[in-house]
């Protein structure tokens, strides 16, 4: 970084453009004062500084953070809804600072693109200086190679231009860069360091890029699942779906799985007794409708993979089978009903909704105990543990209108109360409902019946489509190769010089480790012994030999 | 996922290959779309637990009424738990088609590739050959616009019979 001048005389950085007023007379510029150019070219050389992108690549670290501590509207809709509905004021200040989407918010956007323009700004000038480096030429010899650190040097009779050939030979075996000029033998090897350095800053840009194709063109959708049933990839088939500002419905693949069957290993004992560990399910899935059913296991951390998507298990939990009969005896409701765990022990929420019962819409709100017991101290239900060792559903009945029909759009985990009213009792009490698996309960006023006839399970399957995975890959695998390279391979320099002394040829070897830290005495060693004519061992680092 | 009830027209060109879906009402009972060749089909994709669907469905269910046998309506049932709701929706709105009962989906990707019916509700018209012919993404405008719709996919069918 060159200090901008502030001097309205003497050196202008290059390029400078004289802003003279009309008069033609040079305005005195103040200390510190830039004209737009100069503005924008500082501003350049800032942005486009290795200290910069290290500091931006950081940042983009520290902007991940929140997108795995809060609950994000992408990932988990209904967690953030609740999150949000238990942390009413901080709620408005993080949607202002886009926290529920980190990564689709501004500010995460404007870090990433301005890493990316600071490692293209960085990396395209310097292309050409590794370019330049890579074809140069190994430098000339040093006129003084006895101060080199590593230096060697010995007499013979062989002729001067019989050891420069021999040393160049050498030199070429061990895979060195050789120009012989005048007395002296240059070789260099260890270009490819320069590359590997290269490579790795590319390698930066490659990751980024795949990652921004993922975003952009890719989507993540959750769907909740009741085992023995199935999905296909459609867009009606999500509970909620982000896709990328660039996505096509059109790119997403026609697969289609079935859960067949789930198990959970329940912990009984140790510190962790009652936590579910160690889900597993088996799937059957279809790539597309005419390909062949094959078969999977689908376990926490090991996603199938179709294409470009990936089909994550995320949860789990308990759907009760609950059938409606309405006041005519027409079955209005039936079948598994997702309800949501509040808490570890799998004490779950849910509503059922008979819109089409006559006499009058039911809908049934209230929750679902898989191992039941009763508080004395707060006077009401709750789970022991997260087994079905003894169930109970244990719900509120509401009549009138559900307000389903007048389109507005409504969650199948919420009840819209507004236009029902709550049954109870003659003395006002709530009517609940308590159903033991097996149980039917006739409803009052000739509503109907309610049954509790069996629990199955359902699976919270997250669905990611990331176009720019495979690219992302090979971007972190090139970045790796290029490092090892830029830290394994040894640049090293080696100038053989020979002069006529006396009768016989004084023949003198240096060498130097260019990126410091490499022992590079051993290596000349090897060299100078196999020179034409040189010693059994050379005489190292000595002054030249009186004979 | 909810459209905004914008209608697409494909001209009979344009229009790619037969649609095949088979699958079993809500009765159980085999249903094959090929069966209704012939005429245009409106395909009704549905779920008695999407408010949108109840709310339009006395205007859906008038243009059935109305085009009587100058199309033949078959309904997509998706994501209802049993077939005991998707009758019960049946029952209310007094639904005249019959439904292809596909709880997870899967007659939908029969039209892939063509207009997709990526939202619920959606409907997409079949010309008498059984190609896809038009659609509608989202909550019906109007009855008038399904009949209008099927009006013109009958008309271009037999324009390009003739010609």
């Amino acid at each position: 970084m060159s200090a901008p001048t502030d001097r309205p005389t003497g050196q202008r950085p290059e390029g400078h453009v004289e802003n003279l007023d009309e008069d033609g007379q040079a305005p005195v510029r103040r200390p510190g004062e830039l004209n737009v150019r100069e503005l924008l070219r500082w501003t350049w050389r800032q942005l486009t500084s290795m200290r910069t992108a290290l500091v931006l690549l950081l940042l983009l670290a520290l902007a991940a953070i929140p997108g795995s501590l809060i609950p994000q509207t992408g990932v988990d809709s209904l967690k953030t809804s609740r999150w949000q509905d238990a942390h009413p004021q901080l709620t408005p200040v993080y949607e202002k600072l886009g926290l529920f989407s980190v990564y689709d918010s501004a500010w995460f956007s404007a870090i990433y693109l301005l890493l990316m323009v600071s490692l293209v700004g960085c990396i395209v000038p310097r292309t050409f200086v590794y370019w330049r480096a890579l074809r140069s030429q190994p430098p000339r010899a040093p006129r003084n190679l006895t101060r080199l650190a590593d230096h060697a040097s010995y007499t013979t009779d062989v002729a001067e231009d019989e050891v420069l050939a021999g040393a160049a030979a050498v030199l070429r075996k061990r895979r060195y860069r050789v120009r012989i000029e005048g007395d002296a033998v240059s070789a260099e090897r260890g270009y490819l360091r320069e590359a590997g350095n290269l490579l790795f800053h590319l390698s930066v840009l490659v990751v980024l890029v795949g990652f921004a194709l993922g975003g952009l063109f890719g989507y993540k959708g959750g769907v909740i699942l009741v085992v023995g049933n199935g999905f296909s990839n459609n867009l009606t088939q999500y509970d909620d779906f982000v896709p990328g500002s660039l996505f096509k419905s059109s790119d997403m693949e026609p697969f289609s799985f079935d859960i067949k069957d789930f198990s959970v290993d329940w912990l009984t004992s140790g510190p962790r007794a009652g936590m579910a560990r160690a889900f597993d399910t088996q799937l059957t899935y279809r790539e597309s409708p005419t390909s062949p059913e094959k078969s999977y296991d689908l376990k926490v951390n090991h996603p199938l993979t179709v294409g470009n998507t990936e089909v994550f298990l995320i949860g789990h939990g308990y759907a009760p089978v609950i059938t409606i009969r309405d006041g005519k005896g027409h079955k209005v409701y039936s079948g598994p009903t997702v309800f949501l765990p509040t808490d570890q022990s799998f004490a779950s929420f849910g509503v059922v909704k008979a819109p089409d019962a006559e006499p009058t819409q039911i809908g049934l709100e209230g929750e679902f105990y898989p191992t039941v017991a009763f508080s004395k101290q707060t006077g009401s239900y709750f789970s022991a543990f997260g087994d079905t060792l003894d169930p109970l559903v244990s719900m509120l009945v509401y009549t009138g209108d559900l307000g389903m029909d007048d389109g507005t759009p409504q969650s199948i985990y919420a009840l819209n109360k507004a236009g029902t009213t709550m049954l109870t009792k003659k003395n006002g009490a709530p009517y609940r409902i308590d159903l033991r698996q097996g149980d039917t309960v006739t409803l009052p006023q000739h509503l109907g019946t309610v049954s509790f006839d069996g629990i199955q399970r359902w699976n919270k399957i997250q669905i990611s489509q990331t176009p720019g995975k495979r690219i992302a890959l090979a971007g972190v695998i090139l970045a790796l190769a290029g490092l090892l390279g830029s830290l394994f391979i040894r640049p090293r320099r080696v100038w053989v010089r020979v002069r006529r002394e006396g009768d016989g040829t004084l023949v003198e070897a240096a060498a130097l480790d260019r990126s410091g830290g490499g022992d590079v005495a051993v290596v000349l060693d090897e060299i100078v012994a196999a020179l034409p004519g040189a010693p059994e061992r050379a005489d190292k680092n000595s002054e030249k030999e009186q004979s | 996922m909810t459209g905004d009830g914008s209608v697409t027209e494909v001209a009979p060109s344009d229009r790619g290959d037969v649609v095949g879906l088979t699958g079993s009402d809500l009765d159980g009972q085999d249903v094959d779309i090929a069966a209704f060749h012939g005429k245009p089909v409106v395909v009704v994709v549905w779920g008695s637990w999407c408010t949108p669907c109840r709310a339009e469905a006395p205007d859906v269910v008038a243009a059935a009424n109305e085009l009587g046998d100058k199309a033949q309506f078959l309904g997509i049932n998706i994501r209802d738990a049993s077939t005991d709701q998707a009758k019960g929706f049946v029952r209310t709105f007094d639904v005249p088609y019959p439904s292809v009962f596909s709880p997870k989906g899967d007659a939908l990707l029969a039209f892939r590739g063509t207009l997709t019916p990526n939202s619920i509700p959606s409907f997409v018209v079949l010309d008498g050959e059984g190609r896809v012919a038009a659609s509608i993404i989202g909550e019906l405008p109007s009855t008038q616009t399904l009949v209008d719709l099927v009006g013109d996919v009958d008309t271009s069918g037999k324009v390009s019979a003739d010609g």
